[in-house]
This record gives C-alpha cells, sequence and structure tokens, in this order.
C-alpha cells in the first residue's frame, strides 16, 4: 500500500484509525495530534504501521505513537501484540538492531549552586571514563565467554555482583534488569565477539548521557514518589545492547527469512520477517534477544556506576551523601510476554515494542513496590538541547495500548536534511550559550541531533497524557550533555 | 579490479541509505562496500595497508549484499579494520569471496561520520536494467 491510498479516520483529537483493508488482519491505530498527523505524512511510516499490520496472530491494532517516524519494517513508535496460542509470530524487526535501547534515571539531591563551579571537571570526568563514539569499547577489560554467559543471563544482576550498583537498583529497573529465558547458546560468536569489549559504552547516533535539573513539577505526589524534586540535579542514560544486539537481530533476520518459507507467511516487507513464537525459530530468537536485553541492561547499569564514581571524585563525596540513587530504568525496543485483556479474556500475548515504552499503571504487579501506588515511571528523553519528561503509567495504557507510551521527541528531519539546516552553525558553541555543556566525539553528530531535525517532544507528550496513556510528572532541563 | 566509487547518500528521516549503481553485480557488491564505509568515515583517508579475504553465502542476491556488508562490519567493529577497496573474486547468487583492503582505524586521523548499526532489508532491491545493476540500501544508525 502507498501513502497516498491510505484512508485515515479521525476517532477522537488524539486517535487516528486507517481501517482494515485487503490482507490486514487488523486496523491500524495511531495517537497523534492534528499538528503532529500533519508531520507524520511527510514519510511512509503510516505505511509501515499499516504492514505491521499484516503480521499473523496480531491482536487489536497496529499500534503507534504519537512519536512515529519511519524506520524499516515496523515504524519507530510502532506497537504490536501477537497472540502465540493462535499462531502469533515475533518479529525480530519488531524489536529493532538495538535491543533494549533503553532510558535510566538517577536522581539526587544536588542543585545547580552545589555543583556549579566544578560542572566542566564533572562533566569532563564522565567522559573520560564512559566510552562514548562509533566502536567505543573497553568501559571495562574484555570479557571471556564464560563472564558473557553471566551477563547474557543474570543483566543488571551481573553488574551488581561486580559491585556496580546495589540491589535496591535491580528492585527500580523493568524487570529488574534481567528477562528470563536467556541462552547464549543460540548466540553466535560474532555477536559474541562484538559485545566482549562494549559493556558500559555509550556508542553513537540519539544515544546520551546528559545532566539535567529538575525544571518544572507536574505531579507533586508522584514526582515525591520517584524522588525527583523542583531545582534538583538528575542524570539520564539512552543507549542500547551496542554491537551484541545489533549483531543477534542480524543473525536472527537471516534465520527468518527461511523460516516465512517454511511457514508459509505472506508479508509486504521483507524487514518484518517473523516465525512462530512457539516454532524452533521463535523461540532460538526470544532466548538470544534475551541475552542482547540482560546485556544493555549490565551495560547500563556499568555506566551509572562510573558516573556515580565521576561525581564521587570530582565533588569528593559519597554517592549516597549526593542522594544519588536510580529512580527508574525502561527500555523501548523489546518484546515481552505479557497478559493483556482480550477480547474480555485475560491473555497472554507478545508485546512489541519498537521505539516505545512500557507505561504500567499504579498497583500493576510488575511495577515495583516502591512505585506500585502512584504507577510506573515513563522516561522520555528530549532531543539534544531540548526538555525531557517524566511520565506515569496510566490506566488507559492498559486498556488501549497493551500498557505502552511514546519514547522519545521522533525524527522529522532526516540526518542530511539536519546537516543542510545547521550548514555554518556552531552547535557546541550555540548549546554553551543556552547553558549546555557538551562534549561529543564526531563533530556531524551535533549537526544530526539538532533540536529542529526532531518534533518537540512537549508535543508528543501532551498527546499521551491527553489520551490518558501516561500523564505527566515532571520536565527535565539538560545542562551537559555526553554524546557520541 | 578496482573500483571507482558510486554512491550517493538517499534520505531517510531515522537512518542513512545510499544508492549504488554499477556496470556489473560484482562492481555494485564493490560499491556498497564503498559506500558503507564512506558513511563510517571519510575514505579519501583511508589506505589500502592490510589485505583481508571475506566469504558470505546467502539465499539470493539481496541476502547476499546484507550479509556481505553485516560481515564488513563485524570486521570493523572486532578488529577496527577500515576498508577503502574491494575485489570481488568470485560471485553467484548464493556466494560471494571478495579480498578487501584498507588500515587500523585511529581516531585521530580518521574523523568518524555515522555509527552503523546494521544493514537492513527496508526497500533492498537489487535491479538490472540493460546493461546496469543499481540497488539501495538502509541501514541502521
Amino acid at each position: 500500500m502507498k501513502l497516498a491510498e491510505i484512508h485515515l479516520n479521525k476517532l477522537n483529537d488524539w486517535l487516528w484509525e486507517v481501517p482494515m483493508t485487503g490482507e490486514m488482519r487488523v486496523p491500524a491505530r495511531i495517537y497523534a495530534s492534528e499538528r503532529l498527523m500533519h508531520d507524520i505524512q511527510h514519510d511512509d511510516s503510516l505505511v509501515q504501521a499499516v504492514n505491521v499490520a499484516h503480521l499473523p496472530g496480531i491482536v487489536k491494532y497496529s499500534l503507534a505513537m504519537p512519536d512515529i517516524h519511519l524506520g524499516y519494517g515496523f515504524p519507530i513508535g510502532g506497537v504490536a501484540a501477537t497472540l502465540p496460542e493462535d499462531g502469533g509470530v515475533i518479529s525480530p524487526g519488531g524489536i529493532g538492531y538495538d535491543i533494549n535501547c533503553g532510558v535510566r534515571l538517577i536522581r539526587s539531591d544536588l542543585t545547580l549552586d552545589d555543583v556549579r563551579e566544578r560542572l566542566r571537571d564533572l562533566v569532563n570526568q564522565i567522559y573520560r571514563d564512559v566510552p562514548t563514539g562509533v566502536g567505543a569499547s573497553q568501559a571495562i577489560p574484555k570479557l571471556s565467554r564464560s563472564e558473557m554467559e553471566k551477563v547474557a543471563s543474570q543483566g543488571s544482576g551481573w553488574a551488581v555482583s561486580r559491585g556496580f550498583g546495589t540491589h535496591d537498583d535491580l528492585e527500580r529497573t523493568e524487570n529488574h534488569g534481567c528477562i528470563d529465558g536467556a541462552d547464549l547458546s543460540k548466540v553466535s560468536d560474532h555477536a559474541i565477539k562484538r559485545g566482549a569489549e562494549q559493556v558500559g559504552t555509550l556508542g553513537s547516533g540519539n544515544h546520551f548521557l546528559e545532566l539535567d535539573v529538575v525544571e518544572q513539577v507536574f505531579n507533586p505526589e508522584v514526582a515525591e514518589a520517584f524522588g525527583l524534586r523542583k531545582d534538583a540535579l538528575a542524570i539520564q542514560v539512552h543507549c542500547g545492547s551496542r554491537g551484541f544486539g545489533h549483531q543477534i537481530c542480524a543473525d536472527y533476520i537471516r534465520v527468518m527469512q527461511r523460516a516465512v518459507e517454511k511457514y508459509d507467511i505472506r508479508l509486504p516487507d521483507r524487514q518484518l520477517c517473523c516465525a512462530p513464537v512457539h516454532s524452533e525459530e521463535g523461540e532460538s530468537y526470544f532466548a538470544a534477544m534475551a541475552c542482547a536485553a540482560n546485556f544493555a541492561w549490565a551495560s547500563r547499569q556499568t555506566i551509572m556506576h562510573l558516573a556515580l564514581k565521576a561525581f564521587e571524585r570530582v565533588l569528593a563525596r559519597k554517592r549516597h551523601e549526593m542522594g544519588l540513587r536510580l529512580v527508574y530504568d525502561v527500555c523501548h525496543n523489546i518484546a515481552k510476554f505479557e497478559k493483556h485483556l482480550i477480547d474480555g479474556r485475560e491473555a497472554t500475548v507478545c508485546v512489541h515494542r519498537k521505539g516505545a515504552t512500557r507505561a504500567f499503571p499504579a498497583g500493576h504487579r510488575d511495577v515495583p513496590e516502591a512505585y506500585r501506588r502512584v504507577g510506573q515511571p515513563v522516561l522520555i528523553p528530549g532531543d539534544m538541547g531540548r526538555h525531557s519528561f517524566v511520565l506515569v503509567g496510566m490506566p488507559g495504557a492498559m486498556e488501549s495500548t497493551f500498557g505502552s507510551s511514546c519514547h522519545g521527541a521522533g525524527r522529522t528531519l532526516s540526518r542530511g536534511a539536519a546537516l543542510r539546516e545547521v550548514h555554518g552553525r556552531d552547535i557546541a558553541r550555540e548549546l554553551e550559550q543556552r547553558g549546555i555543556i557538551v562534549r561529543s566525539k564526531g563533530r556531524k553528530t551535533l549537526g544530526e541531533e539538532v533540536s529542529e531535525a526532531y518534533k518537540d517532544v512537549a508535543d508528543v507528550v501532551d498527546v499521551v497524557h491527553n489520551a490518558g496513556i501516561a500523564q505527566k510528572v515532571a520536565m527535565l532541563r539538560p545542562i551537559a550533555v555526553v554524546k557520541g | 579490479m578496482t573500483t571507482k566509487p558510486k554512491y550517493q547518500v538517499v534520505e531517510h528521516t531515522a537512518d542513512v541509505a545510499i544508492k549504488v549503481a554499477a556496470d556489473s553485480l560484482a562492481e555494485l557488491y564493490a560499491c556498497a562496500g564503498f559506500g558503507m564505509f564512506d558513511l563510517i568515515v571519510d575514505l579519501s583517508v583511508v589506505k589500502p595497508l592490510i589485505e583481508e579475504h571475506v566469504s558470505v553465502e546467502a539465499g539470493d542476491y539481496e541476502e547476499l549484499m546484507v550479509n556481505w556488508l553485516n560481515e564488513l562490519l563485524f570486521l570493523f567493529e572486532t578488529r577496527k579494520l577500515l576498508f577503502c577497496d574491494f575485489d570481488i573474486i568470485e560471485l553467484d547468487k548464493t556466494h560471494l569471496s571478495a579480498v578487501v583492503r584498507g588500515e587500523e582505524f585511529s581516531p585521530a586521523r580518521h574523523e568518524t561520520r555515522h555509527d552503523i548499526k546494521a544493514v537492513t532489508y527496508y526497500g533492498l532491491h537489487i535491479e538490472q536494467e540493460d546493461d546496469q545493476w543499481a540497488a539501495s540500501v538502509v541501514f541502521d544508525i
């Protein structure tokens, strides 16, 4: 189907539907305001949302969050749940190459005044200690295969066992930082080789480590539960499973190319290739994907430890004296088995989130005990230089989006267009003038990641807030960014 | 065979795509290899000092393209090798072997452009028209 052939119905101010046509198995539903929908139609992302609706065993809707933009196979911002008992499939493209790309937020009792004089030293120290950029490696010594086994099976728990954090950190991480069912024998030697030197590295592209100030609190009760106070300093980490996950996805896309022939699955886009969840190929992929998800959690836990060590060194205080503690860690590229209501009965479905964040409401058993009264923190980083948001999951997410929300701003300009836009401008200097210190390996990255290349995250967040999926809790303003 | 690079960058909202065109299928794969590494660093400053043999298998030409480029990416990430010269020695629908030349990545000399995560199948078609071969490749970055 081409973009021009898509018939779009507006259901309410925040929700649109593409009805079922042709071989679509379910309708596609897109969360967006009128203005965002205008932008969304600039590329083929709606076609991709329609393509996802062709997956065998997909239930209810092919969903897209307001930060939807063109991906490959799935749109970025896509959510799809399949019913394994009904031949439902798992599609590596529905998780993406950067398996368990995610965000971690750390709170503190510090204010900007407490660090102002040492801020530049602090950022430089973090930049030295957390490897960034293309091919970044060796944040910690290269891991042996047996150590990689532990990373893959224990996730964040491996990092904690190495002294890179506490059990409280695990409590405040989605899935406790570990998905069950990981099996390194399902992972290629290529992937293990790529991953062995990359635990604790940020990588490049849109990944970052950022220092923020809590600029505004929308919901004081929930913010208090999350430990976020106005004017306090916070740290955000955004990264994933690096070459380990990229290779696993590439390997299994190859496996799935055979599987679609074997199981006679017809798809409009080869990148959507998949296999039934309950098949040898589907089960092997899940076991390998879990290894990468756990690797990413181990990595973000390690990065947090390196960053907190930099704080301790530069400010000469212990982390607990500064109130530095994990708020939460969420993944936004993942497949999970979760219980949701399908046709009035609870069923286990395989939820694919490709650039979408879990957003479970108050009372859900998978929300950490410390937050169960208020709901799960939903972390939405803005683009470089703009605000980020902390939200909390709402009951509407369980009713309409398989407990999912948006994951970020969402690009609107290609990287090439962004570079043309910033031609002749010194982005690092512009950010410094706005009070944001930047450290980056690649000069080009800054141009490509410039604010103008993204939708305004505030518009994206307003949609999920108004649609009752996740509610605004606090807004963070960046004061320093470390990028690849 | 030395390749005369022919690739152009195509706009894609989130990722980066290239279009390659060549007089032969072998040259098409060589150009795609060049295009990918030129996205990672400026290849004009990379010298063909080290030689490696690369061999990949696949089910068809498209898959062969994805596997070929992913294999080169693997060599870059695990051994920090940048390649600028690609000789395709053997090529049929299911197999490609090549001699590739380049040098070790040196952050001081090679300014990086993009961190390519993987090579995707999105919109990938290898087409022949008269004596010309063409392909578009979308990279996840």
